[in-house]
């Protein structure tokens, strides 16, 4: 507003100013204009003056012409004379004065000539001629005047026109410039008046406005004065509540807490006392937490609504009272004993739940700014109270919690305790479980032993069912191939017999008729015996048909009638009532068992004895009975004669006849007819057969063999699995590249994010075949490999990463769910199996980086021959990531060549079978190379406990050449070469200061002990203090030894000790008796009290236990030496 | 059988035996002791503590009967055969590198488990140059184990374990049956030295590739177990083996961190010298 208003202001002013000045100078400029006007009026004055005058005096210089001519009186030319000089003079002036207007400048000239010519005939007039000739001649003389006169007249009064006009124009155009600048002064003037008056307008506006204004500045700094005061109190009251606040704060229980707000808030108000009860949930009293400037004895504690105290907590509202009894509060002083004006009572309440109340007397009455300070920190002290008695009560929680704590953790010991307990008694459950296992296990091995033999007879059984059936199919087959041959015998046998030559003798006819026989007997027999192989075999085939009984019962009585004749034997068939006529059976097969069966009983019947056949129904079927009288079948035999080659007797068949297969085929083909041959019979009275025939249809067994389907096993093709993301395009140089060859596209993905996460970049293959080909392509610094793989398998790849130069340095990881064996296990550098879990996976990857980083070492290699064939140690060492070259040497010699100028961190010494030229190289070598360089032996031959002591004098490490001791040579190797820094282990050392060595010096000592850990350092010791020690790795040598150092003047003697012990070995040296008194030490890690007494009483002169205290040896050496 | 041992009598009865035996069953497990005490005069007609102690006093080789009752053994051969066939597959062929191979049986009780190594070696081809020791802290079992005589009647179950193993020879090669026991060769045998040793009182008498103490601290007291383990840690060559049993292990101990597991489930643990 204001600043607008100022530029209104000033523009209005400024127009203002404009216009007066644009007056001022549209003044100046018409008044300039005006008397410019005036001066050309003037001017045009003067020309017409001038002119008149020039027409004036050429009217004089005429009329004195005229005169004279009239006259002739010259005297009236005087005014010629006078005034002829005159009238060019002023022409020329009034050229001169016209000059700037080019019209009448022309007119002017105009005149100046016609004045010159009028002038000049003026002159020629009065020289020329004389005065008679102007007498004479006055009309031509006036006729010519007239004309130059009038020329010079008319040219002047055209002047004197043409200044008239331009007069005239002049005061025109002068009026009409007076016109305008009148006009324009008045308009000039009225816009100063209206500017004036538009800024007399602002003006008035602004200064109302101001008054305004300032009226209202003074009401608004009354406002202010009083605000300032409200804010004093305010801050009054904010700074009482923070201090009160202040009060409250720092890590305290509720009675300091309380005393420190008390204080804070009596100071504050100026109060003579006070007191703070706190309220005590679990008690419900209030409690006295503090106070100020109470009585001797204030109450400690109100229960609820008892006093003023217990009453105000039921409230909730500050209360104050006044006119208090002289008796319920005084306050002392050392002066005086006074009373409050006022108490006021203040409950404390958070959330409901009372904290406490706060009691303060006032002298005078209370303030309403002091009651609304107080109403002010009513919520603040009840919150800070509360916080403390939480605090109170948690720390005594904490306490409480902290003692449980403890019972728990003790609980926890115990449980643990009982848990071990636990599984000790397990353990001894065990033992019980074993013992009765035991028993368990005997009646579970008879059972086993009974299954088997159940079993062992089940196979025997079966085994002997197929081997009788390949005896009967051999035989079958067999009686077969012997027929062909036998029947040329036979017909040939008959053709001799008949003899129709007529050049055999009756011997030998009879012979031929043997041969016939014999062979006919045995047709017969092959014949039988193909028979029941047949039909053991199964091959037998039936033709069942409906067999009418009536007519085999009388073909059979037809066939044998003639028999029964012969033999005089009564032959009897009856068929009982009841039988069915037909019989659903094979009849051939029938006829041919029954007819077997009669044959046999009318063989076996002696004359006047009876053959029966008869046939009767049973339950079971229909049975066929053939009895005879004959001998009969004892009760042992009666199975056997169902038996091929069985009967009766051994020489019945002798006696009787017949190939003794009758039975046997008769039974099965009955078996085949789904009935079966019974037999009863006593010894002496005859025996009955009896074939039992089922009525119902036979079946056939048929052997139906289990048809094994031959052809192409299904092969289950493995589905291409989609492939997996991998970085293959974001490799870059200096990544670490990890392939992943996994089939399971899940299990590749989580091993290529794991990888990621590692900082890999991975290439993931899902068949072997990729596999390869991305390790041939982008050179993996690792392979994750998972063995069973489509298209090529895990150890297939293996084997080809471990045979190409180019890749064999790869760092393989086998994943697989399968075991590895250990050939696998050596060409790879980690093995996990699946399934995995992620600490697994994690292990997979920092055994990785484990085996990524490491730096090289140099081993220098002395063999000449086991150590250089392969594998070589380089791809090995490379393999496990040692980091490690080789440097082979064919044999010492090389050896002691190159190492002046080279250094190596190790050396492998092939020492093959040569011990002791090893041990010489050994030493030769720790000459040259200084103590610290590990040596590693490795040789290819067992050795003595003895050897294997030289040889570690100076060898870290003792190789035997094995299939995995080029692996324990990198093991040793890694140790070595990768921590020897290390502690090397403190030789053992006599710490005290001997005082008298003289004693021990150059005695021979003789040290017995397969620990060569112990031997090494007790050798060491002892060596150290001048002694000579023999050393014995077990007991027989230390015997030996003794025998070849008779001057050995004590032992040290090892109990625990293969070949022969200590306790052993000290007895016989006891018993011989050169060393009967030797000093002999016995050497034992056992402490146990009763082993000191166990040496003493082998014959040990004294025990010292292990490990060996070098002062204490010494003691007893002084003792036993001395 | 009492079943009343006080605590203060259990105490009393194992100072008895460690402070005049010298036989130390203060660190097993309390409760497992006090059992096979209790089972123990059960067994031998002890009805009260002091007959125990009387009998201990006078009797002649009733400590002996009486240690060998606490040692609870149960042992057998080839116990655990897959616990061999890992020893055979992952261990022998690496212990095959040393010259001189140094097993130490530890709580070897009758010695099958010795004998059973014995086997294994002498298949592995390793057996000449392998010196098995095998510990006992009870004599009555070393003489036994020294015999090499096995009951018949265990020998089924100790040729079926020796085929889970995986043995591939006859392991009726290795014996000689007589009347009801069967005596083990005495080539497998001279390989092994049967020697009493405490493994809670004394200390390590020799540098080993493998170590064996299966199913022998599972009775001791945590800080005992602790001790043994330091023990053999002590007594490992810087790539030995150790084998516990299947429900032991060097986890709670402070050695574990010095043992790579080669095996978890039959606890076969090899030394890394870190």
């Amino acid at each position: 507003m204001r600043p607008k208003l100022k530029i209104g202001l000033f523009l209005g002013f400024g127009v203002a100013l404009a216009l007066v000045i644009t007056a001022g100078v549209f003044s100046y400029l018409t008044f300039k204009n005006q008397r410019t006007e005036a001066g050309w009026v003037e001017h045009t004055y003067e020309v017409i003056t001038l002119s008149q005058r020039i027409n004036r005096l050429v009217y004089e210089i005429e009329s004195a012409g005229i005169t004279f001519r009239s006259t002739h009186d010259t005297q009236y030319l005087a005014p010629y004379y006078a005034q002829r000089s005159k009238p060019l003079p002023l022409v020329q002036e009034l050229k001169k004065m016209v000059a700037d207007n080019p019209a009448e400048a022309r007119r002017a000239t105009q005149i100046e000539n016609n004045m010159i010519a009028l002038l000049n005939f003026w002159e020629r007039l009065d020289t020329k001629l004389d005065t008679n000739y102007i007498f004479s001649h006055v009309v031509p003389i006036t006729k010519e005047e007239r004309k130059y006169l009038n020329e010079v007249h008319t040219n002047l009064a055209d002047l004197i026109t043409a200044e008239r006009s331009l007069l005239v124009m002049r005061n025109e155009q002068s009026n009409r410039a007076v016109n305008r600048a009148t006009v324009m002064l008045a308009i000039n003037t009225l816009l100063i008046l209206l500017v004036a008056s538009i800024l007399m307008i602002i003006s008035y506006q602004e200064l109302s406005n101001r008054i305004k204004a300032q009226r209202e500045l003074r009401y608004k700094l009354n406002e202010l004065v009083s605000l300032n005061d409200t804010t004093n109190e305010k801050n009054w009251l904010l700074s009482g509540i923070g201090q009160v606040n202040e009060s409250l704060h720092g890590q305290n229980g509720i009675v300091q807490r309380a005393e420190k707000c008390l204080q804070t808030l009596v100071q504050y108000l100026g109060l003579p006392a006070g007191a703070v009860y706190y309220y005590d949930e679990e008690e419900k009293l209030l409690k006295l937490a503090a106070g100020v400037a109470l009585s001797a004895n204030p109450i400690k504690a109100y229960a609820l609504q008892e006093g003023l105290i217990g009453q105000a907590a039921t409230q909730k509202e500050i209360q104050v009272l006044k006119d208090i009894p002289a008796h319920y509060w005084q306050i002392s002083a050392a002066s005086m004993a006074g009373r409050p004006g006022a108490l006021l009572y203040m409950p404390l309440w958070v959330d409901n739940r009372l904290i406490g109340v706060l009691e303060l007397a006032f002298f005078q009455e209370v303030q309403p700014k002091q009651l609304t300070f107080l109403k002010g920190v009513t919520d603040a002290i009840a919150i800070g109270f509360q916080a403390a008695i939480s605090r109170t009560r948690v720390l005594s929680l904490l306490e409480t919690v902290q003692s449980q704590k403890e019972i728990l953790e003790t609980q926890q010991d115990r449980l643990q305790q009982t848990n071990n307990e636990l599984r000790a008694s397990e353990e001894e459950l065990r033992v019980h479980e074993e013992e009765l296992r035991q028993v368990n296990e005997e009646m579970r091995a008879k059972n086993h032993t009974l299954e088997l033999a159940r079993q062992e007879l089940a196979q025997k059984a079966q085994e002997v069912e197929q081997s009788s059936k390949y005896k009967s199919e051999f035989l079958a087959n067999m009686s077969h191939e012997l027929r062909t041959p036998l029947n040329s015998v036979l017909i040939l046998a008959r053709l001799l017999e008949e003899n129709k030559e007529r050049n055999l003798s009756a011997k030998q006819m009879e012979y031929a008729g043997i041969i016939h026989r014999s062979g006919s007997d045995l047709l017969k027999l092959i014949n039988d015996i193909l028979d029941l192989s047949k039909i053991e075999a199964g091959k037998l085939e039936l033709n069942i048909e409906e067999v009418p009984i009536a007519a085999v019962v009388y073909d059979l009585e037809q066939l044998f009638y003639f028999v029964a004749e012969q033999k005089q034997i009564h032959f009897i068939t009856t068929v009982a009532p009841g039988v069915p006529a037909n019989i659903h059976t094979d009849k051939q097969r029938l006829e041919q068992v029954i007819r077997n069966l009669l044959s046999n009983a009318f063989k076996f019947t002696p004359s006047g004895g009876t053959v029966h056949l008869q046939c009767h129904m049973q339950d079971d079927g229909l049975h066929i009975a053939v009895s005879d009288t004959g001998m009969g079948i004892p009760l042992d035999k009666q199975l056997q004669v169902f038996e091929a080659f069985r009967q009766a007797d051994g020489s019945t068949s002798r006696r009787f006849g017949g190939t003794g297969l009758g039975l046997s085929i008769s039974r099965e083909l009955v078996k085949m007819l789904g009935g079966e041959i019974l037999l009863q019979s006593k010894e002496g009275q005859g025996s009955t057969f009896t074939v039992v025939m089922p009525l119902a249809a036979i079946t056939q067994p048929v052997a139906a063999a289990v048809a094994i389907p031959y052809g192409p096993v299904p092969v289950a093709y493995q589905k291409e699995a989609a492939p997996v993301a991998d970085d293959r395009e974001q490799l870059s140089k200096g990544d670490t590249v990890v392939l992943i060859i996994e089939d399971d596209a899940n299990f590749a993905t989580i091993l290529r994010d794991f990888a990621r996460q590692k900082g890999y970049k991975t290439v993931v293959a899902l068949n072997g075949s990729d596999g390869l080909f991305f390790a041939r392509k982008y050179l993996p610094a690792a392979i994750i490999l998972d063995v069973n793989l489509p298209f090529i398998d895990g150890h297939s790849i293996l084997k080809v990463i471990r045979n190409s130069p180019e890749l064999k340095h790869i760092l393989v990881h086998i994943i697989s769910s399968g075991e590895i064996s250990l050939q696998v296990s050596d060409h790879i550098q980690g093995y996990t199996q699946k399934p995995l879990q992620m600490n697994d996976l994690e292990a997979v990857f920092s055994g990785i980086q484990y085996h990524m980083q490491e730096d090289l070492k140099k081993v220098l290699v002395i063999s000449g021959n086991t150590l250089l064939q392969a594998p070589s140690l380089q791809p090995l060492s490379d393999e496990r990531q040692l980091h490690t070259e080789y440097h082979h040497v064919k044999n010492i010699e090389e050896a002691s060549g190159i190492l002046p100028e080279e250094s190596f961190d190790g050396i492998v010494l092939d020492i093959g079978s040569n011990v002791q030229e090893g041990i010489r190289q050994l030493s030769l070598l720790r000459s040259m190379i200084g103590k610290d360089k590990p040596l590693i032996v490795y040789l290819d031959r067992d050795i003595s406990e003895a050897d294997e002591m030289q040889l570690k004098k100076e060898a870290a490490a003792i190789i035997r050449d094995s299939t995995f001791s080029r692996d324990r040579l990198l093991d040793e190797l890694a140790l070595f070469l990768f921590r020897v820094n290390e502690a090397k282990q403190a030789p053992l050392q006599a710490t005290a200061p001997a005082p008298a060595e003289q004693s021990l010096e150059g005695q021979k000592v003789l040290l017995a002990d397969d620990d060569m850990r112990n031997l090494f350092s007790l050798k060491a010791l002892l060596s150290g203090k001048g002694l000579q020690v023999i050393t014995a790795t077990d007991g027989k040598e230390a015997l030996q030894q003794l025998e070849t150092h008779p001057d050995i003047r004590l032992v040290l003697m090892d109990i625990m000790m293969p070949e022969m012990d200590g306790y052993e070995a000290i007895r016989h040296i006891r018993s011989s008796e050169r060393t009967a008194l030797l000093p002999v030490i016995a050497l034992t890690a056992k402490a146990m009290a009763g082993d000191r007494e166990k040496c003493i009483s082998a014959g040990a002169s004294d025990y010292i236990a292990k490990p060996v205290d070098g002062n204490k040896l010494f003691s007893l050496l002084r003792v036993w030496l001395g | 059988m009492s079943n009343e041992l006080s605590n203060q009598d259990l105490s009393g009865v194992l100072h008895m035996l460690k402070l005049q035996y010298g036989f130390d069953f203060t660190g097993y497990m309390q409760a497992s002791v006090k059992r096979r005490i209790l089972y123990f005069m059960g067994h031998e007609g002890a009805p009260a503590v002091f007959d125990l102690k009387h009998r201990l006093v006078n009797e002649p080789g009733f400590l002996n009967r009486m240690v060998q009752f606490i040692t609870v053994n149960v042992t057998e051969m080839f116990r655990d055969p897959s616990f061999f066939k890992i020893l055979k597959t992952q261990v022998l062929p690496k212990l095959a590198a040393y010259p001189i191979i140094k097993i130490w049986h530890a709580g070897c009780a009758t010695g099958e488990e010795a004998l059973s190594m014995a086997i294994l070696l002498q298949e592995a081809g390793l057996l000449n140059r392998t010196r098995i020791y095998a510990t006992d802290l009870n004599p009555a079992n070393l003489e036994r184990a020294r015999a090499g005589i096995v009951p018949v009647s265990a020998m089924k179950h100790n040729t079926y374990n020796y085929i889970q193993s995986g043995g591939q020879a006859d392991f009726c090669d290795y014996y000689t049956a007589k009347y009801d026991s069967v005596i083990f060769k005495k080539e497998l045998r001279k390989h092994i030295t049967f020697s009493q040793h405490n493994l809670v009182t004394d200390g390590s008498f020799n540098e080993f590739q493998l170590i064996c103490c299966r199913n022998v601290f599972i009775y001791f007291k945590r800080e005992l177990q602790a001790q043994v383990l330091r023990l053999f840690e002590e007594s490992l060559s810087p790539h030995g083996y150790l084998a516990l049993g299947t429900k032991e292990s060097i986890h709670a101990a402070e050695i574990s961190r010095h043992f790579d597991t080669v095996n978890l489930q039959y606890k076969i643990y090899r030394h890394n010298q870190s």
